[in-house]
């Protein structure tokens, strides 16, 4: 138990403020740079298309600034251990386009719970059964939502 | 006369109080779960307000919401954990009680002060909000953008420990609402080649990532890391330990105290049922005959505490309603509602959906209704609910998120904007960096945008048009006041040390 907690925990990572607040900066300095691409000029307008997207843009890429000097010192503390779940919504993502909505959802379930240590099997077969199932019922027999059906067509 | 009966009549159908029955109920859940909170129960809900009339989805959202406020309080009692950050304050006194064996007396303090500040919240806004609408007609192009920028200011300075962290998230905010189409042309921006882009970041699906997915995030992380406590759930034995209405109503000063604080803060753009909570909490301790008793079990904290976060939810419709400013994350989700039925919030509502508001103000009265009596007879049956494992709860709650952000839709799009917005929701709740702003920003982009550049036609980009009114110059002080006042404070603090 505790070796496995050792290696949950080695999946934080403590990132400088400095650090986070200049690669905010650094995304809106490459926005700011892509305006001329991005953003048309349009003939004949009174005021210039570009004024809004460059005043956001600056006035974002000044206030990360702040924040990276403000908070250099602060050490912010993300988990790469979040990993599974990021997982699991890709792979319902991803499992929608190809198995549809209700396979996948199941097979989604069933990794999740496995992931949060249900290990008793007639929880995690009924609860993977009966939510794309609810879901079914509420969506598309009630609302007339059609989930994509995939492989289940 | 005739007409509001008519209206109030058309409300009391039996679709409206089903959804109410469910929006209570799914509210009063996921309030009392700790861990969820109101927030994610009403972007839960969202999506089926799609599929309703707008008085119809506004019902079942407050259903959700005020219960949802409400139920923060029976985890905080039973638990000693908040349900709900706003119940926090109610943790001191009602879980002491729970401990003396009078769990059922702290539980009714709860219910019937909540229920109590619904009410005299509800009447406020009918009260003012056509009033201050009408004020705000006034509004043209200049005066609207420096309302914007007044409710992001108000939102990045209450809602966040440091204003820098709350103006930073509200310019992302704004960045948000630029990408896709230019609202002036019509021109796509920032698209990048990518057909769906030109519908821009859609707005329920980044609420529901922002808010439930990355709670989801959070929790997953929080039980690798073993921070989650698990307690077990003392079901209240003592039930004919009651409170008595007489007793209850003996505390009428803090009640009333207690419920204006909420509803001026309720009222304010960017502070929540927190804030109104530890004020109200603290005057009540400060001006009661028995300071001595809070923290130790005192009813009338317990009265102070969800009184005041109650007492927020009616007026945070004011300045949705009347500004088209939403004052919290969750009416920023009812905003996002609003527009999916297609009502821009604002002061027009009043003129061009008049029967909708009529309808919303009967609802928001049997949504109390429905809080007493669900309250009185589901508080044993939350206890058990407390017990669900959030290994079952979280995966649910993820096929719920996605299926939601689908139907908005019918795109995987707004899915995988859906799990992006999750990421950085997680990356703003480690950075300790305010979601609120952002949203609000996101919200109002667009709005900030088209009066910006109609401000700057009309004047010939004559930037004297934001002084050029009364209510500009107005805006103006107040926003200069308040960033220097932070200003002010920041540098004195720094030379205290």
């Amino acid at each position: 138990m505790e070796k496995k907690d050792r290696i949950k925990l080695k999946g934080l990572v403590t990132v400088p403020g400095i650090a986070v607040g200049l690669a905010i900066a650094a995304v809106y300095l490459v926005l700011t740079l892509l305006i001329p691409s991005q953003v048309r000029m349009t003939q004949g307008h009174l005021t210039n298309a570009r004024l809004y997207p460059y005043f956001v843009c600056i006035c974002a890429m000044l206030l990360a600034l702040g924040f990276a000097l403000t908070f250099r010192k602060n050490e912010f503390t993300f988990d790469l251990g979040i990993w599974p779940m990021v997982l699991a919504s890709l792979m319902l993502y991803f499992g929608t386009k190809t198995l549809g909505f209700y396979t996948s959802s199941v097979i989604v379930i069933a990794y999740m719970m496995l992931m949060w240590n249900n290990r008793c099997w007639w929880k995690i077969l009924l609860t993977s059964v009966l939510t794309p199932v609810s879901i079914y019922l509420a969506f598309t027999v009630g609302m007339r939502i059609f989930m994509p059906t995939g492989i289940l067509i | 006369m005739a007409s509001f009966l008519l209206i109030v009549q058309s409300t009391f159908t039996l679709k409206i109080l089903l959804l109410i029955l469910a929006g209570s109920l799914f509210g009063m859940i996921v309030g009392a779960i700790p861990g969820l909170n109101t927030t994610l129960a009403v972007a839960i809900a969202i999506p089926i307000t799609f599929y309703l009339e707008p008085v119809e989805a506004l019902a079942l959202l407050s259903a959700v919401y005020k219960n949802g406020i409400y139920g923060g309080s029976v985890s905080a009692v039973l638990l000693g954990v908040p349900g709900t950050p706003a119940a926090a304050c109610t943790v001191r006194d009602g879980y002491a009680m729970a401990k003396k064996g009078q769990a059922k007396k702290a539980l009714d303090a709860a219910l019937y002060a909540s229920v109590f500040a619904d009410v005299v919240g509800n009447t406020i806004l009918i009260l003012t909000a056509s009033w201050l609408a009408q004020f705000a007609l006034k509004f043209g192009p200049s005066e609207n953008t420096l309302l914007v920028v007044f409710a992001l200011v108000v939102v990045s300075l209450v809602g966040s420990s440091s204003l820098l962290k709350g103006l930073l998230a509200s310019i992302i905010g704004l960045s948000l609402a630029m990408l896709g189409m230019d609202p002036m042309t019509g021109s796509p921006r920032f698209t990048f080649g990518n057909i769906n882009m030109l519908s821009g970041v859609t707005l329920i699906p980044t609420l529901v990532g922002m808010f439930a997915l990355s709670e989801i995030f959070v929790e997953y992380s929080n039980f690798c890391h073993a921070k989650a406590e698990g307690k077990s759930v003392d079901v209240p034995q003592d039930k004919k330990s009651r409170l008595s209405l007489k007793e209850f109503f003996s505390y009428w000063r803090t009640l009333i105290r207690s419920s204006l604080i909420g509803v001026f803060i309720g009222a304010l753009p960017g502070s929540g049922p927190s804030t109104a909570s530890f004020i109200s909490y603290s005057m009540a301790q400060r001006s009661s005959k028995h300071p001595e008793e809070f923290g130790e079990g005192s009813v009338e904290g317990i009265c102070a505490s969800e009184a005041a976060n109650n007492g927020v939810c009616g007026a945070a419709y004011i300045p949705l309603l009347t500004l088209g400013i939403p004052g919290d994350t969750i009416t920023a989700i009812m905003y996002g509602a609003l527009v999916l039925q297609g009502i821009t919030p604002g002061p027009l509502v009043f003129t061009q959906q008049g029967d909708m508001i009529t309808g919303l103000y009967v609802t928001l009265f049997i949504c109390s209704i429905f809080m007493l009596v669900l309250g009185k007879i589901l508080c044993r049956t939350l206890t058990n609910v407390l017990n669900v494992p959030k290994g079952i709860l979280f995966p649910v709650i993820m096929i719920i998120c996605f299926a939601g952000s689908y139907s908005m839709n019918n795109t995987m799009y707004d899915v995988l904007v859906m799990i992006i917005a999750g990421v950085l929701g997680y990356i703003y709740k480690r950075i300790d960096m305010p979601i609120a702003p952002t949203l609000i920003g996101f919200i109002l982009g667009s709005q900030m945008e088209r009066s910006l550049l109609q401000s700057l036609i009309k004047s010939e980009n004559n930037l004297s048009i934001f002084v050029g009114s009364p209510i500009a110059i107005a805006f103006v002080i107040i926003i200069v006041l308040m960033v220097g006042s932070n200003f002010w404070k920041l540098m004195k603090a720094k030379k205290q040390k």
